[in-house]
């Protein structure tokens, strides 16, 4: 709808400058200027980069491993989700939430507003309010914009600036993003997503998940009783060797967690909502 | 709908019974608040059965004696067995791309993915709107909670 709206603009825009043009001899320069401040005035520049990026980070993630297919449990997680990234400063994002169809135990976040979740970490859990944690966790990363800081900074200006000048291609018709531009991003993502991100940005999403979790009404402690499986968990069987190598220890990381303890414990009591999960995942596991 | 909304009202999470070991010295509390009464000083390594928990702490026994931890000390793995073995991940720095047997997304596979643009782009089939999240946490008793003034 932005994007319709925002050709319509152009259009006008663009008649008006054409006239101009002809009358007054107007700089181009000077054109194609206005036209940047009047698409930023529309959807801003940053807003459509991020979705740009998001998109081939989720599409190389998605290039990995693909979403299971069971429509109930993928709507079921959406729901979930979204209900969570509402409670954040970005609800009006267009959240994404798939479940991926491997055995590894992992999440991702990709810039935008996409939350993926691995099959193997779903079958770990054992209620909603887990669900919302883990969630919550790959939520702060967007809302924090952790991932599109990190591929900012790593991918260097010029590339930015083709894609952003490729987002603005792609907003009044859906061209394709031209396949380097795609192959040098997605380069990026694989690097960022193989090494992981800072410590301090895992520990930050672990409390604004938690924090998200709680504000949509689940269990404040959601997050931890994951942090406190995953832990449990013997990592040489291999299904965790990538979390381990992005993300601190699972136990260090709920150390940090409980660190928040008093301000997770005003929420008081509240739901796990472990039948309704429980009701998904059965309907999941013999369909 | 009502069935979800009994998940609000209870008190302690029954968990099934597990055994865990108390990774830093702590005490066992005769309720789940800090400032609960004292029973007894856990020594590390120290091996509880888990009964519940509420909040940010577990019912424990330990040598028959009932109480209540904070949930981060305790962990499942023995005691000294783990920690040594993957000390910040290092360890499996080199054998991500082991996972013989298992359908896995390690390292391996991420750097051979071909990026699935049209994958991601399907994505949205199954996204909600927010009139949807907000019926589906309505059906289970959820609400979105008033910020405490700790966590604002």
């Amino acid at each position: 709808m932005a994007a319709k709206r925002l050709a319509l603009w152009a259009a006008a825009f663009g008649a008006v400058v054409v006239c101009g043009a002809q009358a007054f001899d107007l700089d181009l320069n000077r054109a194609l200027g206005e036209l940047k401040n009047l698409k930023t005035a529309v959807i801003g520049p940053d807003l459509q980069e991020e979705e740009e990026i998001g998109r081939v980070a989720a599409a190389t993630l998605l290039g990995a491993a693909h979403p299971v297919s069971d429509p109930a449990l993928e709507a079921y997680v959406n729901k979930v989700g979204l209900w969570v990234a509402l409670q954040s400063e970005r609800p009006d994002l267009p959240w994404r939430f798939a479940v991926l169809d491997t055995d590894s135990i992992n999440a991702f976040a990709a810039p935008g507003g996409y939350v993926l979740i691995t099959r193997g970490l779903l079958m770990h859990l054992h209620s909603e309010a887990e669900l919302a944690g883990a969630l919550g966790h790959e939520i702060a990363h967007v809302v924090l914009k952790h991932h599109l800081h990190a591929l900012r900074r790593e991918a260097g200006t010029q590339l930015m600036a083709d894609l952003s000048s490729e987002a603005v291609a792609r907003s009044s018709a859906r061209a394709h993003l031209d396949r380097q531009l795609i192959g040098a991003l997605s380069g990026q993502v694989k690097t960022l997503y193989s090494r992981g991100l800072d410590k301090s940005d895992e520990y930050a999403a672990d409390q604004l998940g938690a924090q998200l979790a709680a504000r949509a009404g689940y269990d404040p402690y959601g997050l931890a009783a994951v942090l406190q499986t995953l832990d449990g968990i013997d990592p040489s069987a291999g299904a965790l060797a990538l979390l381990y190598r992005t993300h601190p220890r699972p136990a260090d990381r709920l150390a940090a967690l409980m660190k928040i303890s008093d301000r997770l414990d005003a929420y008081g009591a509240q739901a796990t909502v472990s039948e309704r999960f429980d009701a998904q995942l059965a309907a999941f596991k013999k369909p | 709908m009502k069935r979800w909304l009994i998940a609000l009202l209870c008190g302690p999470l029954p968990v099934a019974a597990q055994t865990a070991y108390v990774n830093t010295a702590t005490q066992l509390r005769a309720s789940p608040n800090a400032d609960a009464e004292v029973l007894r000083a856990l020594e590390p390594g120290a091996a509880v059965e888990i009964r519940a928990r509420q909040g940010g702490w577990e019912q424990v026994t330990v040598s028959g004696q009932n109480g209540w931890v904070r949930m981060s000390v305790l962990q499942s793995r023995t005691p000294g067995s783990a920690p040594g073995v993957f000390e910040g991940g290092r360890q499996f720095a080199t054998q991500t791309v082991a996972t013989t047997g298992v359908r896995g997304l390690g390292e391996g596979d991420l750097q051979n993915a071909v990026p699935d643009l049209a994958a991601a782009d399907g994505l949205a089939t199954y996204a909600a709107t927010a009139e949807q999240a907000r019926a589906f946490a309505g059906d289970a008793g959820l609400h979105a909670a008033a910020i405490p003034k700790e966590d604002r």
